[in-house]
């Protein structure tokens, strides 16, 4: 009974492509992670910053893999709760761990002298990763928040040497990060079982919770044109969500608004800082700018696929497409929302700037990659997703649908601008500035090219609203 | 600028419509004149959804074509004298009902909207959730929005899926009331009987995308025997096609 179960809850969230293709990535981690030789102390930075990304990402932004149909049906079945747990944590894991195996593998290669270590610290934090999840979606954000810097400050804190920490393999500690992993997952695992063997309950409290309530301050639209109602909503708010057409996140749907004024004066302490650790050379651990810079632009890259994941997601057919014609509102849309990313990530494309007028020409690359790629990188990734598998979001916190591979297509476009990131890197890294600059411009302009072309092309608009109409968005 | 008296007609010619393979139309072709309200009757998958579609603009045609007045229902003309409401509409999940309404009247251009948004708050019973987000209504609530969003501005063409469901007795009769008081042309597509009867006059019947059969209320009662339910008619003449 319990393996037809476990079949049916992993095959109802994943196709049968997908997981052919997490074995292929996992086999594949395995292989790289059985190299040795690579030396590069990037991994020594790498390591920790995506550990601390992982740990973050489930608390922030996750739940768990339910969809809406489990609540009305699965979870009313007679089954064993500790069945139904254990499989709910299985599909978790799999909806993270994998992946985190595939991303992290790389990093075992510059672990070769203590493969057996990292390989228990590796699986202790994917139970971790998986647990948090399960434990923490019940939370509110307040409290979220707070779990979600204790969780980052283990690992952030092997660069200040200290070794109980999961990143601790890192920084010749491979022992204490071992115990100290292990803990943690000792400590979450069997938290994380609770939650999911009352997830039928647990889950209804947090969505009437998380549904209920007015808004603090209704906005008013009167008297605006439709263009400015539509900056209105689109330009000045900035919307983050999380699980529409990508892995990587814990697996219901969430999203979460801010005022775009606020998120630039985040975004400016945080340049400020910046600019001022990069200008001044403050004696980090973490003492290489482009190990920091890397770090930086791969962060990036993976935020921004939160911004886009609503775009299309939480668009109403029937009524902001009826008031005009369907392909202006979606280029209206879209424009607005890519220039309010790129106004709020603006003033750290401007420190990015300044440090490059001090002599540091990888800046600029990072500059230029914040100011015009992102943004364009947002349109891209908004009518890539259209074409490939829409999805409409009619409920948060459950899974809008059943993660396919065609989803896993969206993230193409991110891809040229890591392997840019990569390899402005790899050259800067040879002596040769000028070529990283070339091929940092030349990129840019291309995206920015793509995206104009994708706007205003009036065809391939309307393919994308039949594509939507045709995919049941209503 | 000012409306003519007479709203605009609706008109399907020769329309058919293909998903891939499956042709979900089949050269249909219907008209409602100017000012008509007429009932979409169909079993499930008979095509009455893709209609409404492709009346509204949201599909184009494989082949045929469709009317509103002079204009193609793509056309800006059409869009702005059609109001349009889905089946299991869902407005704006993030915004307020407020928000909702507000949006909706900027982007159609509407004259002080606020005072048309308090009008509509007030006659659909929906002032003491005009704060509340849109996934705490009930989903009775969130059909009356979906209705106020459909005919905020006036449409003097209404294409209308299942409008009464999830809806109050008492409501039903105050949407009834207000649809039959627009000046404008309506195609209610509908399962209900009771629904077609109390808000149009005329039948249209379509089954597997083809046309089965058009008339008015009493020409349908006249098809069946003496007392016999109108619903028992429409049932013997959708099953006789399939």
């Amino acid at each position: 009974m319990f393996y037809k179960l476990l079949k049916f809850v992993i095959l109802s969230r994943f196709s049968k492509q997908i997981l052919a293709l997490m074995l292929v990535l996992l086999v594949w981690a395995l292989f790289i992670s059985s190299k040795t030789g690579s030396s590069s102390a990037v991994y020594h930075y790498y390591g920790p910053a995506l550990i601390t990304f992982f740990l973050i990402l489930p608390v922030l932004s996750g739940g768990i893999a339910v969809l809406k149909s489990d609540r009305d049906f699965l979870f009313t079945l007679p089954l064993k709760r500790s069945e139904l747990a254990l499989s709910l944590f299985v599909v978790q894991m799999l909806s993270f761990g994998l992946i985190i195996i595939y991303i992290l593998g790389y990093s075992f290669s510059s672990l070769s002298s203590v493969l057996p270590y990292a390989l228990i610290d590796f699986i202790a934090l994917i139970l971790v990763i998986t647990s948090l999840g399960p434990i923490t979606y019940t939370l509110k954000l307040g409290w979220r928040v707070l779990v979600a810097t204790l969780m980052a400050l283990l690992p952030l804190s092997a660069f200040a040497g200290f070794p109980f920490s999961p990143a601790g393999i890192y920084t010749g500690h491979p022992l204490y990060a071992d115990i100290t992993s292990v803990v943690l997952a000792v400590i979450t695992v069997p938290l994380a079982f609770r939650s999911l063997s009352r997830v039928d309950l647990d889950l209804m409290k947090t969505f009437t919770r998380y549904t209920s309530g007015d808004v603090k301050r209704v906005r008013k639209f009167s008297g605006m044109s439709p263009t400015r109602a539509i900056f209105a909503v689109n330009f000045f708010i900035v919307e983050v969500s999380g699980r529409m057409n990508s892995l990587g996140s814990g697996g219901s749907y969430r999203s979460g608004r801010f005022r775009l004024s606020r998120g630039v004066l985040v975004s400016a302490i945080i340049a400020g800082a910046y600019y001022y650790l990069l200008t001044y050379r403050l004696r980090l651990p973490l003492h290489s700018q482009e190990v920091a810079l890397f770090i930086f632009s791969i962060y990036s890259v993976i935020f921004i696929m939160f911004f886009t994941m609503g775009v299309l997601g939480n668009e109403r057919l029937w009524l902001g497409f009826m008031t005009r014609n369907p392909t202006r509102y979606l280029r209206d849309i879209v424009v607005a929302k890519s220039l309010s990313i790129a106004t709020l990530l603006s003033p750290l494309a401007i420190a990015n700037f300044l440090i490059a007028l001090g002599g540091d020409e990888q800046a600029l690359n990072l500059g230029l990659f914040l100011l015009v790629v992102i943004p364009s990188l947002l349109i891209i990734v908004v009518y890539l997703s259209a074409f490939l598998y829409p999805l409409q979001i009619k409920e948060e916190l459950s899974m809008p649908g059943q993660l396919n591979l065609r989803q896993m297509g969206t993230l193409l476009p991110a891809l040229p601008a890591w392997i840019l990131v990569t390899i402005s890197f790899a050259v800067l890294e040879n002596g040769l500035p000028s070529l990283a600059i070339l091929i940092t411009v030349t990129t840019t302009i291309l995206f920015a090219l793509i995206a104009i072309a994708l706007i205003y092309s009036d065809s391939f608009g309307k393919k994308v609203i039949d594509k939507l109409v045709t995919s049941g968005f209503v | 600028m000012e409306r003519s008296t007479l709203p605009p007609s609706i008109e399907m010619k020769g329309v058919s419509r293909y998903y891939g393979d499956f042709q979900a139309l089949k050269n249909l072709s219907f008209k409602l004149e100017p000012g008509e309200r007429c009932a979409l009757l169909g079993p499930n998958g008979a095509g009455k959804t893709t209609t409404l579609k492709i009346l509204v603009g949201l599909l184009s045609p494989s082949s045929g074509e469709a009317k509103i007045g002079d204009f193609s229902p793509s056309s800006e003309d059409s869009r702005r004298m059609m109001g349009y409401l889905p089946d299991d509409a869902s407005p704006y999940r993030t915004f307020s009902v407020r928000e909702n309404m507000e949006y909706i009247g900027a982007l159609r251009g509407i004259d002080n909207v606020s005072d048309k948004v308090d009008r509509l708050l007030d006659s659909l019973q929906l002032r003491e959730y005009e704060k509340s987000k849109v996934g705490r209504l009930s989903r009775g609530n969130v059909q009356k929005l979906a209705l106020a969003l459909a005919i905020i501005h006036d449409p003097s063409v209404l294409l209308l899926d299942e409008p009464l469901n999830y809806l109050d007795i008492p409501t039903q009769e105050t949407v009834i009331e207000y649809l039959k008081n627009l000046n404008s042309t309506q195609l209610v597509s509908t399962h209900i009987m009771e629904v077609a009867t109390r808000l149009t006059d005329r039948v249209i019947m379509i089954s597997r995308g083809t046309f089965v059969w058009s008339g008015t209320l009493e020409e349908l009662k006249r098809l069946g025997k003496e007392g016999e339910p109108i619903e028992r008619i429409v049932a013997r003449m959708l099953t006789d096609v399939l």
